[in-house]
């Protein structure tokens, strides 16, 4: 059962008897939501009652007379406060009209009232005043479904009162002269009924009956109109005077009301006043929204400062509250919501937090809706390309279809060929995620069509000749794949001879030419494969070392093409593919790792330098800065490389540090990196004894041959024993 | 929940206060006894729905008075038509507790001839004030309450709550 409190003060002597009749009110309340489970709880003053009383109802009625004790106005402060921060209880105050003289302390609370609160006080002369207050009060909780009907309130179809007695509708002159008009129309309407029955064959008694019996009727329904009409405004009343403040003009026009006249009611809320000042409040709202959309703005050049900021490790987490912080000032402050797309553009481009990014692109969308607000075809344009780029990652195809499909018929209407081609080009990827390449083939080719007829942009035209080159790969269509390859190389070239040493203009070119490359070996075309593959190699050895894992895939992806094709690339496949495996992996690494990571990309650079090109010296540089990697990592800490690869990993870039030295004639350097890898390999074997490797052999006489060049003869000595025992065992 | 109902019957205008007085005093028990899963309803034909035809309105009456577990009737100087006919349903459907308190006024012939028809049956009271009407109402509740409520001279005393009159 949902009990709901009432705090009723009503302390002076003379309000006794109407104490109990609101108490006798609520009781009869309490019968009639009996059914829907409400109890009403009538809380009366007493002492012994504290705040807690008053700040857990959800009404509070105060009623006096003559006089306001102190205890009673603290009540009400408490009451006040708690409405103030909480928004209950509701409070209705009540000062009962008498012909007594009011006291002094009712003349300084009707003061505070009006002056420090604002806070609107009724009087009334009947009790039934009070009790329509408390049945509109269940109406603004939401508490039943309250009617009028012929002079009384009903709630939820039961009676609950009279409204006779209510001064706004005693007094009202249209109803009075209605009233009237219904008793002489009902006092007829008997008469003839009467005079009826006795003469029944007289047509013109019958005609003047039906008359009034019309007559009568239409007054009945327009006094039940007008009896809805004033208990509406009455409503109203209630629940503005306890939802905040209400204006003098609003207390001063309800007085006449409730006095009969409508006329100076009408004349208190008159239009031009109530409009110029709601125009001058309206200037004022205006300049402080201006001021709060620059804070807003403020923010957004915050969060793109931040992201310049890439040295701070923690400028994403910040870069979102930012954006959070600007979406509260707009939603509290009725502004456009437009961050939520800037934060869902920042999401899906820097962050790939493609759901996050959904969900706000549809709220957005939904808050549009709701507020019925107009927004440019381009700006809906620009939430559905996020919103189907997210779909698309995620791999909603469906709903990405859909959505690049909108897109395209918007620009259509608008004539915006850029994001016409986009939405083309990103529905055939759509299209290609699903294998649907027939599809894919058409849309980009309209695409491509938009991009030579209209913007003629390279880059974009470069990556569509690139991505059909694939699309006809795929549908083994290999000559038009080799000629779209071309002009994807033929533009790709171009963009990297104008950009210079630009990162992504080298990277674009050297995967246009590896895709080329792929077309060539599928076609078994080995020599044009192998020609795209070393143009990839070569392109990005041009930017080393900013690009070296980009680099060292490329390498890797030659050596596994010659590896394929000719058998005979002479290079450790086993550290290739441990490269191969951890560089996929490499974004979703921990801290150690990714150190593990870059020391064998520096590796592989190093191996590669000196086995591809002889180039010792670069070969060094590479795997001297590897190894400071590894001396830096902890073998035992958790990370997700076996540590006998990273063992062996260690061993390699010695052996190749000293082999390096060694073909530069610096000895020393050659005989401390072969000592080290010897006894990497020597201690390996002890943690690993079933694995018998040769390496260690061919160490053993690397560094016995070095020892005899150098004239080191006992050492060269040393290890030929060494070397001997290992053999033994 | 355990529902019980109060038939009150007495002439609207004559006993306005009083009604007002009882009113308020059942919702004072009712507070108390709302935590006790029981429900106490006065039925009052003054907050009955009037909307209805006078003759049905007095057909819905009797068929409140056959539910009800006492029929309170207060009597000032006469007894009118439809209390009577009340009082005759009370009786004819065995209502558990009937009540017939007399306020101290000079009666007129009506109330004579009826307090002939009582039965034995029937509990009487006279009061002269308020409170001491509401102390034979409270003893009447009792009847149906038990022993969790005491009736003193003052008030009562509800599972240990006190109620004054």
């Amino acid at each position: 059962m949902k009990k709901i409190n009432i705090y009723l003060i009503a302390n002076e002597k003379e309000l006794l008897q109407d104490e109990r009749e609101i108490g006798n009110f609520i009781r009869d309340l309490n019968d009639k939501y009996e059914e829907y489970n409400i109890y009403f709880k009538l809380i009366l003053d007493e002492p012994k009652i504290d705040g807690e009383e008053i700040q857990s109802s959800e009404l509070f009625f105060i009623i006096f007379q003559k006089e306001i004790d102190e205890k009673s106005i603290n009540k009400f402060d408490i009451a006040y406060k708690n409405f103030v921060e909480y928004k209950h209880p509701k409070i209705s105050t009540y000062i009962k009209k008498t012909n007594d003289t009011i006291g002094q302390s009712v003349i300084e609370f009707m003061k505070k009232l009006d002056e420090e609160l604002g806070h609107y006080y009724n009087s009334y002369e009947n009790i039934d005043t009070v009790k329509l207050n408390i049945v509109l009060h269940l109406k603004t909780l939401g508490l039943g479904k309250i009617e009028t009907k012929e002079g009384k309130i009903y709630i939820n179809e039961k009676e609950i009162m009279k409204l006779d007695n209510i001064p706004i509708i005693l007094n009202n002159k249209n109803l009075e002269t209605l009233k009237k008009e219904a008793s002489e129309l009902e006092e007829s309407f008997w008469k003839l009924r009467e005079e009826l029955k006795e003469d029944p064959d007289n047509d013109g008694l019958f005609d003047e009956f039906t008359e009034i019996k019309n007559k009568r009727k239409n007054v009945k329904e327009s006094i039940f109109e007008l009896e809805k009409k004033i208990i509406d405004l009455e409503s109203s009343f209630v629940k503005s005077s306890t939802e905040g403040k209400l204006s003098k003009r609003q207390i001063y026009a309800k007085k006449c009301l409730e006095n009969g006249d409508i006329e100076a009611a009408k004349e208190a809320l008159k239009l031009e006043e109530i409009t110029e000042e709601a125009n001058q409040l309206l200037a004022i709202q205006n300049q402080r929204k201006e001021a709060l959309k620059i804070k807003v703005n403020e923010l957004h050049q915050r969060a793109d400062t931040l992201l310049l900021d890439t040295n701070n490790e923690n400028r994403f987490q910040e870069i979102e509250e930012t954006y959070e912080e600007a979406m509260r000032i707009e939603k509290e402050s009725g502004l456009l919501r437009e961050t939520m797309i800037v934060y869902a553009n920042f999401l899906l481009d820097e962050e790939q937090e493609y759901q996050k990014a959904i969900d706000l692109c549809e709220k957005y969308l939904r808050y549009i809706e709701v507020e019925e607000l107009k927004i440019e075809t381009k700006d809906t344009i620009e939430v559905y390309k996020i919103l189907g780029k997210g779909y698309y990652e995620i791999k909603k195809n469906d709903k990405a279809e859909e959505i690049f499909c909108q897109i395209i018929q918007l620009s259509e209407k608008i004539k915006e060929y850029s994001d016409m081609k986009m939405g083309y080009f990103h529905l055939s990827k759509v299209y290609i995620a699903q294998e649907q390449y027939e599809q894919a083939e058409k849309y980009l080719k309209k695409s491509i069509e938009i991009t030579e007829k209209y913007d003629k942009s390279e880059k974009d035209l470069c990556v569509q000749y690139s991505t059909l080159a694939f699309i006809y790969t795929t549908l083994k269509k290999y000559k038009s794949a080799e000629k779209y390859g071309k002009m994807a190389i033929e533009i790709a070239e171009e963009l990297e001879r104008k950009a210079e040493k630009d990162e992504e203009a080298n990277e674009f070119l050297g995967v246009v030419y590896d895709n080329l490359a792929s077309i060539y070996q599928l076609q078994k075309k080995y020599e044009e494969a192998l020609t795209y593959y070393r143009k990839g190699v070569f392109i990005r050895k041009k930017l080393l070392p900013i690009n070296k894992k980009e680099y060292a895939e490329a390498i890797e992806q030659l050596i596994n093409f010659v590896i394929e094709v000719e058998d005979k690339a002479g290079m450790d496949i086993r550290a290739t593919k441990f490269v191969k495996n951890k560089l996929k992996e490499y974004e979703k690494l921990n801290n150690l790792d990714k150190a593990l990571s870059d020391m064998n990309v520096n590796s592989y650079i190093g191996m590669s330098l000196l086995k591809e090109d002889n180039n010792y010296k670069e070969s060094i540089k590479y795997n001297e800065e590897a190894l400071s990697i590894l001396e830096k990592v902890d073998i035992n800490s958790e990370t997700s490389f076996e540590k006998s690869d990273i063992v062996l990993a260690h061993l390699e870039i010695c052996y190749m540090l000293a082999y390096s030295y060694e073909n530069l004639n610096n000895d020393d350097n050659a005989e401390k990196y072969y000592k080290k890898a010897i006894d990497i390999l020597e201690n390996y074997l002890t943690m690993y004894p079933e694995k018998y490797d040769s390496d260690l052999l061919n160490l053993y006489d690397d560094i016995i041959a070095l020892y005899y060049r150098i004239g080191r003869k006992d050492e060269a000595k040393i290890y030929n024993e060494r070397k001997k025992k290992f053999i033994k065992e | 929940m355990n529902n019980f109902q109060i038939f009150l019957a007495s002439s609207i205008n004559e006993f306005k206060e009083e009604r007002n007085e009882i009113g308020d005093f059942i919702r004072r028990i009712q507070d108390v006894l709302i935590d006790y899963y029981t429900k106490i309803k006065l039925f009052e034909c003054e907050f009955h729905d009037n909307s209805i035809g006078l003759g049905r309105k007095q057909e819905e009456y009797n068929k409140e008075i056959e539910k009800s577990e006492i029929f309170l009737m207060l009597v000032g100087k006469k007894v009118g038509q439809y209390t009577l006919e009340e009082y005759n349903v009370a009786i004819q459907s065995k209502v558990p507790n009937i009540c017939v308190l007399f306020q101290k006024v000079d009666y007129d012939t009506s109330v004579r001839e009826f307090k002939k028809e009582l039965t034995k049956d029937v509990t009487v009271g006279e009061f002269e004030n308020v409170m001491q009407l509401k102390f034979l109402i409270a003893e009447s509740i009792k009847n149906i309450i038990g022993d969790s409520m005491k009736v003193q001279e003052d008030g009562i005393v509800l599972y240990n709550k006190f109620i004054k009159y």
